[in-house]
């Protein structure tokens, strides 16, 4: 079965320690394909089971479904000058 | 009959009458006006500012105005009546009415007041000088409205850049968009800090803008004081430049790289972060979680994230909700107004409840900057523009007071902007100013 797609949002109170919150991700089965831990953004895979985990550890504010895995990042976003 | 004080005089009418003429009977109109109905105008005044100051005006009451073809006589009704009927040379006769100075009373009317008033003024203005009101509405327009001149671009103008000496020096600022033409010759001595975060792409662009879109926003907000070509452009133009490549040649870009980009702003403490970038967003729907932490964690490190609302409307007819990420509350949401000050019709509103209003406005159509070469100089339009003139004007707030968080940065900015008559929802607090 394939693995989502996911991307994390970790709660900008935990901004000093988002190093940690990527490590509990790792550690509850999240693989971590792409860090921006300033921010504490994470995007990566997971198993569908393992997703309510994920979003009740500490720090996380939020877990996003964005696909399966394999498939390829569509550019959502437009420039806001006149067509 | 006035007796030259203004304040003395009761009532609305002075009981003098207005003497349209056409324009053809203006050299004979006091002939023709003795002719019909037996009124001596035996003062003439080439216009109207020496009839004013005539003292046989004052004597005579009566006075004729070539310049706008218009007599002003003291006449009996029946003198009236006979104008009225007189025909060809004449084309309107009414009564002339007492004009005040504004008074606090005046001042608290109504919006509504105030635009029939203008209206009527228009009219009138209309009336004197023999053409439409849809022209002479438009010349007032025209004439109260910002344009470039040979100093500073309009919108320089109407944010007050061009009246203050703020360079925003020592200020780092990125602009996350579609790179920047580092051949541009004003930039060539700016030493612009610059990566690309595009993924996706073979071979990896670089930096260079590959749209143009990226050289229009950065020149807003950090062009040079004496740009190759006047008028003047930028706005923080000591400012250190950081330009991410976020945006591909086509204006699409991924969510990803765009959070690259701000992560790489931060990491090198940029002070602001100006994206003129979005995605549209449903009415009714939340902002995005991952941008409501972005932005706090961004401004607890001192750093301002100013976003575009978008152009996803179409006015009067649509109304669209500000954009993702403008319309996360840590975000400052950037709407557009043009050189008239009104609202820019495709500018995306503050409809969603729950955050996703717009925060200020800036000017944003027929905005002139720099482009990529070989054009140099052009004009673009959208919220996009908007957005960097907000960015340039928080940098210059930022050098002049280098303590003030960003937070405190967003307050001074939405507390000094122009109010405008236009509904919050449209423009927040208003029209962003240097002050």
């Amino acid at each position: 079965m394939a693995r989502k797609k996911i991307k994390v949002q970790a709660d900008h109170s935990y901004m000093d320690r988002f190093e940690e919150v990527a490590q509990g991700l790792k550690e509850a089965g999240m693989t971590v394909q792409d860090e921006i831990t300033l921010l504490g953004h994470f995007r990566g895979l997971a198993d569908a089971g393992d997703i309510e985990r994920l979003k009740a550890l500490p720090g996380v504010k939020s877990v996003e479904v964005t696909g399966e895995e394999g498939e390829e990042e569509q550019d959502e976003y437009s420039i806001s000058g006149e067509d | 009959m006035s007796n030259g004080d203004e304040t003395s005089v009761d009532g609305e009418e002075t009981g003098r009458y207005l003497i349209f003429f056409h324009p053809e009977a203006l050299p004979d109109t006091a002939r023709m006006a003795r002719n019909a109905a037996g009124i001596a105008m035996t003062a003439t005044a080439e216009d109207a500012e020496l009839a004013t100051a005539s003292e046989e005006w004052r004597e005579t009451d009566t006075v004729v105005v070539p310049a706008l073809g218009v007599a002003i006589a003291s006449a009996e009704p029946e003198q009236v009546s006979r104008l009225q009927g007189a025909g060809a040379p004449i084309r309107h006769v009414r009564k002339e009415y007492i004009f005040q100075i504004a008074n606090p009373d005046f001042v608290s009317v109504s919006t509504d007041y105030l635009r029939g008033y203008q209206a009527g003024v228009n009219a009138l203005a209309a009336e004197i000088l023999g053409r439409t009101q849809q022209e002479v509405e438009a010349e007032v327009l025209d004439a109260a409205s910002f344009r470039d001149n040979a100093d500073f671009t309009w919108g320089l103008q109407a944010t007050g850049v061009d009246r203050g000496r703020l360079t925003g020096s020592g200020v780092r600022v990125a602009v996350l968009d579609t790179g920047f033409d580092m051949q541009h010759p004003d930039f060539l001595t700016r030493g612009i800090v610059s990566q690309s975060f595009i993924t996706g792409v073979e071979p990896a662009p670089t930096p260079q803008d590959d749209n143009g879109h990226g050289t229009h926003c950065l020149g807003t907000l950090g062009g040079p004081r004496m740009p190759g070509q006047a008028p003047r452009y930028g706005i923080a133009t000591d400012s250190q430049l950081f330009v991410g490549k976020v945006m591909k040649s086509n204006g699409k870009g991924r969510e990803g790289d765009i959070l690259h980009g701000i992560g790489w702003a931060l990491q090198n403490n940029c002070r602001i972060v100006s994206l003129s970038l979005g995605k549209p967003v449903a009415r009714g729907e939340s902002p995005d979680t991952d941008y409501e932490e972005i932005g706090a964690v961004a401004l607890r490190k001192n750093c301002l994230l100013i976003a575009a609302a978008g152009n996803d409307s179409d006015r009067p007819g649509s109304i669209e909700p500000v954009a993702l990420p403008a319309n996360s509350r840590t975000i400052l949401a950037v709407g557009a107004i043009n050189r008239r000050l009104e609202l820019y019709p495709r500018s995306n509103g503050g409809l969603n409840l729950d955050g996703g209003g717009i925060d200020l406005v800036g000017p944003g159509v027929e905005v002139r900057s720099s482009k990529r070469l070989p054009i140099r100089y052009g004009n673009d339009t959208g919220t996009s523009m908007a957005t960097p003139h907000v960015a340039g004007i928080a940098a210059l707030l930022m050098e002049a007071d280098p303590g003030a968080t960003a937070e405190q940065i967003w307050t001074r900015l939405t507390q000094t902007a122009k109010r405008l008559p236009l509904p919050s929802s449209d423009v927040g607090s208003g029209l962003v100013q240097v002050v």
